[in-house]
């Protein structure tokens, strides 16, 4: 479970998150939707530590996140994958050895062959084919990066899983391809999701429950279809965008 | 408005009022900076201190700035060594014994211009490069995405970077060395009335051993300066293409500062020792 108790957040006189406080329980996706720059990014980083809070914590399986010691910090983030928004792939490694830094944060305690294995079953599971272990993220498509992003991300074997804006930057159908690829994980591998998304439509298939994040704070969180119904005028904004809609909010 | 005022030129008293908020910024900025050396000097010395997991990236780095630089560096010795001795030449001929100028030549190239021309090339190549290098990977989330696997940004990247540099630019200089002294002699041989022979006696009559353990320290100082502020502005940079680029501009700058800095301290301190 993902305890988000109190989180606040400024960059200098920018609030970005102010007292954010809600629980993600185990199992299902999330989709977290808010306008852009009002700190979805920067509260999914919050989760594993990559930015402190000025206030409050956040607490991973009973983990303060920010009272961890380095050790625990990375127990946690064994647990928990990240899908950056632009893949975040090391150029300066192949695919096999990006997938490979994902399975233990240890370091890879597996024997070579096991390793290769695992990168095999992992480019499976993403609708690739095990060959591309050996391509740099250079040579790969928009999309193939994304979907290495995501093996890299529950190579280890994660119980969650944040995705950043995934389909960002993607054509439409390989965003359909990706979002289907997130649906399928998260049934195959039975991982917890939080994905942070401007794609409605998508989100809509994959999502079981919806954050929005508005002015700092959680302005509505529930199953897709209480957000569906909504009659909050900044979650109609987001349910049906129109000029009406917007004037109203 | 006052008779003073209107006397006064335009934007006077605004510049004049911003004199404390510019020093006092400035002063921030420094402290800001040392505080941030302080830090990742602190981490670095920390991270070699565990068990090593970087022994590709060192293999890799080491052999980039080492086998990598040594067409560049061969070139500017080369170049420093011909032009010392017949700058020499056309000064001393006819009023100092013709051999000085291999003691010339060998003194310059062993103190000064072996590490300090190598040095001021590899912040262009090795100090440059690392400062994109990281500058992109920081702005490209690849930093976040290290840490996100539980790896520590200072330790598979900065540790081998640095580590390289220490180790790599005294053989360098020695290269520089060699190059340099052997160009000074041809370009001697080819444009002034000395032989080989009063050339060599000239080299060896300087030559002590401290001159180039001088040399080699100044090298090894130098070389984990260019790869540390390379590490350190490259790890700060922000923004996408325009702050990568002003990451490799300022890496240059203060690497050439730093260098020469540390060029004259560390003639006092060994000449002090020596």
């Amino acid at each position: 479970m993902i305890e988000i108790n109190g989180l606040s957040k400024s960059f200098g006189d920018n609030v970005v998150l102010d007292d954010v406080s809600f629980t993600v329980r185990e199992g299902g996706t999330l989709a977290l939707f808010g306008p852009s720059g009002t700190g979805k990014s920067v509260l999914l980083k919050h989760i594993i530590g990559l930015i402190e809070p000025d206030e409050g914590d956040v607490v991973v399986d009973g983990v303060s996140i920010t009272n961890a010691n380095r050790r625990q910090l990375n127990q946690v983030r064994q647990r928990v994958g990240y899908v950056f928004q632009g893949s975040a792939l090391f150029d300066s490694l192949s695919v096999g050895e990006n997938i490979q830094l994902g399975m233990d944060v240890d370091g890879c305690r597996l024997k070579k062959k096991e390793c290769e294995e695992r990168v095999a079953e992992c480019l499976k599971l993403v609708n690739l084919h095990e060959s591309v272990a050996g391509l740099y993220p250079i040579e790969l498509s928009g999309g193939m990066q994304k979907r290495v992003a995501i093996a890299r991300a529950f190579a280890g074997h994660q119980n969650y899983l944040l995705y950043d804006e995934p389909t960002t930057g993607l054509d439409p159908e390989n965003a359909f391809i990706i979002t289907n690829l997130i649906e399928h994980l998260s049934e195959e591998l039975g991982v917890t999701s939080i994905m942070v998304t401007h794609d409605l439509d998508n989100a809509f298939l994959v999502a079981d429950r919806i954050a929005l994040l508005y002015e700092g704070k959680i302005r509505f969180k529930g199953p897709v279809e209480e957000f569906r119904e909504s009659e909050d005028p900044i979650v109609r904004r987001f349910v049906s965008p129109s000029v009406e809609t917007i004037h109203a909010a | 408005m006052t008779e003073n005022d209107r006397q006064r030129p335009a934007g006077t008293g605004n510049f004049i009022a911003r004199i404390p908020a510019a020093v006092g910024g400035s002063i921030i900025t420094v402290l800001r900076h040392s505080a941030g050396l302080t830090l990742l000097t602190f981490q670095v010395v920390l991270a070699i201190a565990r068990p090593p997991r970087y022994y590709r990236a060192l293999m890799t780095q080491m052999y980039d700035m080492g086998i990598g630089s040594i067409p560049v560096v061969v070139l500017v010795a080369a170049l420093a060594g011909a032009v010392t001795s017949q700058q020499s030449g056309y000064q001393f001929t006819g009023t100092v014994p013709i051999w000085v100028i291999g003691s010339v030549v060998a003194a310059s190239v062993l103190t000064e211009l072996g590490p300090l021309v190598t040095a001021l090339v590899l912040v262009g190549r090795i100090g440059a490069r690392i400062g994109a290098e990281l500058g992109t990977m920081v702005v490209t989330e690849q930093v976040d995405a290290l840490r996100a696997v539980g790896r520590d940004p200072v330790e598979q990247l900065v540790v081998p970077r640095v580590l390289a540099g220490t180790l790599m630019l005294p053989p360098l200089v020695v290269l520089a060395d060699f190059v340099g002294i052997a160009a000074g002699l041809f370009g001697a041989l080819l444009t002034l009335p000395i032989t080989s022979a009063e050339f060599i006696y000239g080299v060896r009559t300087y030559f002590h051993d401290f001159a180039l353990w001088f040399g080699l320290i100044k090298a090894a100082v130098f070389g984990a300066t260019i790869t540390f502020i390379g590490c350190y502005v490259g790890l700060r940079a922000t923004g996408g293409a325009e702050g990568v680029g002003r990451t490799t501009t300022s890496v240059v700058v203060s690497g050439t500062v730093a260098i020469m800095f540390w060029d004259a301290v560390l003639a006092r301190l060994l000449k002090a020792f020596g």
